[in-house]
């Protein structure tokens, strides 16, 4: 059986509306990679030689490209992959040494209590508990309306 | 053999958009019971009740797409702008909070003091965890970047580790914002200082934690080989629903966490 039906076949639906642009402008990052098949991705290139292409995605492109020559094909999943190693995981470590290094010179210290009356308000009771303790209350922390907890210092 | 004269997708008859409707109207009124009439049933039965619409919605639209090949170019298309059309509902939504936080920010009222931070408001260091925070959500960007590549590469096993590290760093910024609030010497209660702070990141550590199970279920999609390298639009709405977490972080950071301190 034959389907004649275009809709059916490989070859591109064409409409022009507003919203296209728009969907074309984020496909167009993914350019060869939307999930369409081959046909209508030529289909979209012609028309895309037709429009002007908006300046944020030929800076995306031009991006992609500067990071691509790094690769042998264009940025693919080696250059992301090299990316995450070089780039990625170290300057997490480096945030990592650097809170740690922070957080040991001054842990543990607890601000002065000093009764405001913008702070600590409790002109409804918390769902939970006895309605006097915050979600993550911490009592070395956290002072209540009266002051810290007797229990911690 | 087709029954149908055209390329779109004509849903059957489903009772989860019931179901869901439902479980919203017993979590929002059961939420309100709960604050004031000290009951957690009816905000407890909605819960389960989103839980159980929201499996079976989903795992229905994946036998639907997966396995029975609705999901052609055009409907693609649509899924495409139904994504970003929620994203942008998504932004607006943020952008409130940020109105809020600047409105109170910028002038602030004599109660505060007169001045922002607030008197008496001790804030976080912006450059200690809320840093290595942002590093991790954009070491996380990088390696959903890797994983996207990696699918249409056609490479499993560099699909599956890319997934799993993304995953894994999501987890982190979630350990590492939970301590946070531990360690934070200010609560909600705080004035509009915690309000607008604990409002802001605490929804953003929601669509965190929402990000991260939708990596999650695309992981395990990737392992039962539901993507194909030309087919794999979950995991592109996956990512870019990470992509548009990172960046609400971005601005929360600039704002609240530096610019505010």
């Amino acid at each position: 059986m034959t389907i004649t039906n275009p809709h059916l076949s490989h070859e591109a639906v064409s409409h022009d509306s507003p919203c296209k642009r728009l969907s074309v402008c984020v496909c167009l990052i993914y350019k060869e990679r939307v999930g369409f098949p081959e046909g209508e991705v030529l289909e979209e290139k012609d028309r895309l030689s037709e429009m002007e292409m908006s300046s944020a995605t030929l800076a995306a492109r031009r991006v992609l490209a500067a990071a691509a020559s790094h690769g042998a094909e264009e940025a693919g999943a080696k250059t992301w992959k090299i990316l995450t190693f070089v780039l990625a995981f170290p300057g997490v470590g480096v945030c990592m040494a650097n809170a740690y290094m922070k957080m040991q010179a001054h842990g543990d210290h607890q601000p002065e209590f000093v009764p405001y009356s913008h702070l600590r308000i409790r002109t409804k009771k918390f769902p939970w508990g006895d309605g006097n303790h915050s979600l993550f209350h911490n009592g070395h922390t956290n002072a209540l309306p009266d002051g810290y907890e007797s229990s911690e210092h | 053999m087709a029954h149908q004269a055209h390329a779109y997708h004509m849903v059957d008859p489903s009772p989860w958009p019931l179901t869901g409707a439902v479980a919203a109207l017993l979590l929002t009124s059961g939420t309100a019971i709960w604050m004031h009439f000290n009951s957690m049933s009816l905000m407890s039965l909605g819960m389960i009740l989103l839980l159980l619409t929201i499996y079976q919605w989903w795992r229905d639209i994946i036998r639907e797409g997966t396995f029975q090949g609705h999901h052609t170019p055009p409907v693609q298309k649509g899924l495409r702008y139904g994504m970003i059309l929620f994203i942008t509902s998504e932004v607006f939504f943020f952008l409130g909070f940020f109105w809020a936080f600047y409105h109170s920010s910028l002038a602030p009222t004599p109660e505060l003091g007169g001045c922002w931070p607030p008197t008496g408001i001790t804030t976080l260091d912006p450059f200690e965890v809320p840093l290595l925070n942002t590093a991790v959500l954009l070491a996380s960007g990088v390696t959903v970047t890797w994983a996207h590549h990696s699918i249409m590469e056609g490479q499993r096993k560099q699909a599956i580790q890319s997934l799993t590290l993304t995953i894994l760093l999501g987890f982190y910024f979630t350990f590492l914002q939970g301590m946070e609030y531990y360690e934070a010497p200010f609560t909600i209660a705080d004035g509009v200082y915690g309000s607008t702070f604990f409002v802001a990141t605490g929804f953003h550590g929601l669509h965190v934690i929402i990000g991260s199970s939708f990596l999650a279920v695309c992981l395990l999609r990737q392992v039962q080989f539901h993507f194909t390298s030309k087919h794999h639009f979950g995991f592109e709405a996956a990512a870019w629903y990470w992509h548009f977490v990172d960046v609400v972080w971005l601005f929360l950071y600039i704002s609240i966490y530096w610019w505010g301190s």
